[in-house]
């Protein structure tokens, strides 16, 4: 019989999830260590802990236990970047799921990985922002804005600072 | 209901020149009744003056036979700013929710419909306030009420007659009058530019001046409800209406195209509260992402630098290219993109922007690092100079990876120099390098460089590890922990790039069995197996493609992406 953990979201909703589900979150783990089932995570939304919850039971079920923090860095042919990610995943099936299940619009996703991070579930938060990083790839600056209703506080004058400051990128020799 | 009296609302201009705050109120003011206006300088010149004035009682139970009603009046002939849009739009929700949760109906008068007109103050006098419906129920106003008045102040800046009535609580002159006395708003606030009180001072006049100091409603968040208050006025009603259910009021709004909105100030407040207060309310209001639309969920870069953080998080999973986009979209996220050293640890230039690299652009992007550069690659930049590599090594001292294969102007010698003044700092210093496949190592040059990065020592206590042809022309310089991508080939003997062999039938000869540069012993190029007396073919590119490789699809290098 496996053990149950209760999960209290920001709104007062229960949630009983199996250990090894919960125990996706580090944060979670550590604290049933020291002996406690029913955990309040007052900054988490019902709605976003749904989320959570079934991409936690999805990789528990893939995986037997939680994907250490390795110091590989992701796909090779990822772009660059200082900070090093956990293993990408290496089932394609999983990796399919992992695709639908970020097919969310973007106050969705934000939502998803601050409380992915508040939890210290890592495969989650480098999903998630790998998604938000891909939707910004590629795109001109007027895009990004497009795709996240920035508006352009620039003043005219600064607009042509920064593309005199960024010229050399667009000359062809 | 004559007014007697001439007041105006003012709004608070200094220090604060877009924001428009028109009332302020304690939280204590739930529940209690209020009455107040604004004054202006003049008190009593009709012409330049708005008038607002809120009252609303208790309970029922406390006004039987004068049954309070809410009114809330705002007039302003006067062309300067003006807050009563933001009383009406902060006032809805609160009257909305509250009216929802009220039971009691409308029981002493007749309900008139609701009604919300603005229209632009024709002449200077004060008009006439009309007397609200009676209703019975509870009311309480909010902080939040208070906040969507500011907010529709900002909105709209026109001067404007603002009339509303609401099935509410009315409460006329006396028992507001009485009533103001327990508010504990009856308490003068002075400030500077000689505005009134706020609460009830009761004089002759019935209006009571307004005045503030400090206005909790600035606390407020702007948009708790996630209306999008950047859309027009009217669709800000509208999506009120429609989450009331449209069973309460009959809204008319008469939006002038003179209205302009503002779109400044209207997010200044923290984003995550809006979160927070929006997704634990569930309201469906905004939901999933028209992108065209501007909903205030999604809106993400305030003007004064209120990015969600995810956003800001994501910043590290982007190439140089896309930072430069990023860099350009809004000035917050150029500040995050160019003073976010943890973004700089790692510069990794590729075509097409390597070749456009010049020395300058190297260092003024090494300097965003603040010194804390520790992978440096500048493949195939063909514009760097050993002067600007030597720039870029003087300010950043934790350099640890250095990659410059491709980069035809630089001189080996001078890469060696650099490199010995760079490596007697005392920091750890360079610990991998590599140089690519154009340059020409002599020994001595080889010699030197195994001393300064330690070759030896890491040698011993460190296997080497396998080099394969068809990988290391796509990995990036972060994966590979080889500390020199040079060595002796063991059949030309010359120093230069040594392969091993993936394939097994080689791998059981030992490890350095098939190990040899590239000229001595042909490789696939997709499986870098070694072709030797086996068929192959010859790519467009000049490159070798092993009879297994050619016949298949390049899955291969899919799955190396």
């Amino acid at each position: 019989m496996a053990k149950m953990i209760k999960l209290v979201s920001g709104d007062g909703a229960e949630f009983e999830v199996e250990e090894e589900v919960a125990f996706q979150s580090k944060i979670i783990k550590d604290i049933v260590a020291d002996a406690d089932d029913v955990i309040p995570l007052p900054t988490v939304s019902s709605k976003v802990l749904i989320q959570v919850i079934e991409y936690c039971r999805k990789h528990a079920a893939v995986n037997s236990f939680p994907l250490s923090p390795s110091s590989s860095a992701a796909a090779a042919a990822s772009s660059s970047s200082s900070i090093s990610y956990s293993k990408p995943v290496s089932d394609p099936a999983l990796r399919a799921w992992d695709n639908e299940f970020v097919k969310l619009n973007n106050s969705s996703l934000f939502d998803i990985v601050i409380a992915a991070n508040y939890l210290d579930i890592e495969e989650l938060v480098d999903l998630v922002l790998e998604t938000v990083a891909d939707r910004i790839k590629g795109k001109q600056a007027q895009e990004i804005r497009r795709q996240f209703n920035i508006e352009n506080d620039f003043t005219p004058e600064e607009e042509e600072a920064l593309r005199r400051e960024n010229s050399w990128a667009f000359q062809n020799n | 209901m004559a007014r007697k009296g001439s007041t105006a609302m003012h709004h608070r201009g200094q220090g604060r020149p877009r924001k428009q705050p028109m009332v302020s109120m304690g939280p204590e003011l739930a529940g209690q009744e209020t009455e107040f206006t604004g004054n202006p300088n003049e008190v009593d010149s009709a012409s330049s003056h708005a008038r607002l004035s809120l009252s609303r009682s208790r309970s029922p139970a406390q006004n039987t036979a004068d049954p309070s009603s809410l009114f809330v009046e705002l007039a302003t002939p006067c062309p300067s700013q003006l807050g009563a849009a933001s009383f009406l739009r902060s006032f809805l929700p609160s009257l909305l929710s509250h009216n929802r949760a009220s039971s009691s109906p409308c029981t002493q008068t007749p309900q008139q419909p609701a009604t919300l007109l603005l229209t632009r103050a024709p002449a200077a006098e004060p008009r006439q306030p009309i007397p609200l419906p009676h209703v019975e129920s509870e009311f309480g106003l909010n902080r939040k009420g208070f906040g969507y008045f500011r907010s529709i102040s900002m909105a709209l800046s026109f001067p404007f007659w603002f009339v509303f009535s609401t099935p509410f609580i009315h409460t006329d002159d006396e028992s507001s009058r009485a009533g103001c006395k327990r508010s504990p708003l009856n308490i003068p606030l002075e400030i500077g530019n000689g505005y009134g009180y706020m609460g009830g001072i009761r004089g002759d006049s019935d209006l009571v001046d307004v005045e503030w100091m400090f206005d909790p409603v600035d606390l407020l968040p702007d948009d708790p409800f996630g209306m999008g208050l950047d859309d027009s006025m009217e669709a800000a009603i509208a999506s009120i209406f429609e989450a009331s259910g449209g069973d309460l009021f009959g809204w008319t709004l008469l939006n002038l195209p003179e209205f302009q909105f503002y779109h400044g100030d209207l997010f200044e407040e923290q984003h995550s509260w809006v979160q927070d207060t929006f997704s634990g309310d569930g309201q469906p209001i905004v939901d999933v992402e028209p992108p065209s639309r501007c909903i205030h969920e999604e809106t993400y870069c305030g003007n004064e630098g209120l990015l969600h953080d995810a956003f800001l998080y994501s910043l590290g999973h982007l190439n140089l290219q896309d930072l430069l986009s990023v860099e350009g979209v809004c000035r917050s996220l150029r500040v995050a993109v160019q003073s976010d050293h943890l973004l700089w640890r790692c510069i990794h230039l590729d075509s097409p922007l390597s070749e456009k690299f010049t020395d300058d652009v190297l260092v003024r992007f090494a300097q965003r690092s603040q010194g804390n550069l520790q992978c440096l690659s500048l493949s195939g930049c063909s514009k760097i100079t050993n002067d600007g590599l030597k720039r870029v090594l003087d300010i950043s001292p934790k350099l640890r990876k250095l990659n410059v294969s491709g980069c035809v102007r630089l001189s080996l010698d001078g890469i060696i120099n650099d490199l010995k003044e760079f490596q007697s700092q005392g920091m750890p210093g360079i610990q991998h390098l590599k140089l690519g496949k154009l340059f020409v190592v002599s020994e001595e040059q080889y010699g030197e460089l195994k001393s300064l990065l330690c070759l030896d020592q890491l040698q011993h206590s460190q296997p080497q590890k396998s080099r394969f042809y068809h990988t290391c022309r796509l990995s990036h310089h972060c994966d590979d922990n080889c500390v020199l991508d040079f060595d002796l080939c063991p059949f030309c003997e010359k120093y230069k790039l040594v392969y091993d062999c993936p394939s097994e039938s080689c791998q059981v000869q030992g490890p350095k069995g098939c190990r040899a540069c590239d000229v001595c012993i042909s490789r696939c190029v997709q499986c870098g197996k070694c072709i030797r007396d086996s068929r192959y073919m010859e790519t467009f590119c000049l490159e070798y493609l092993c009879s297994g490789c050619w016949s298949l699809p390049p899955s291969n290098e899919r799955e190396e992406k």
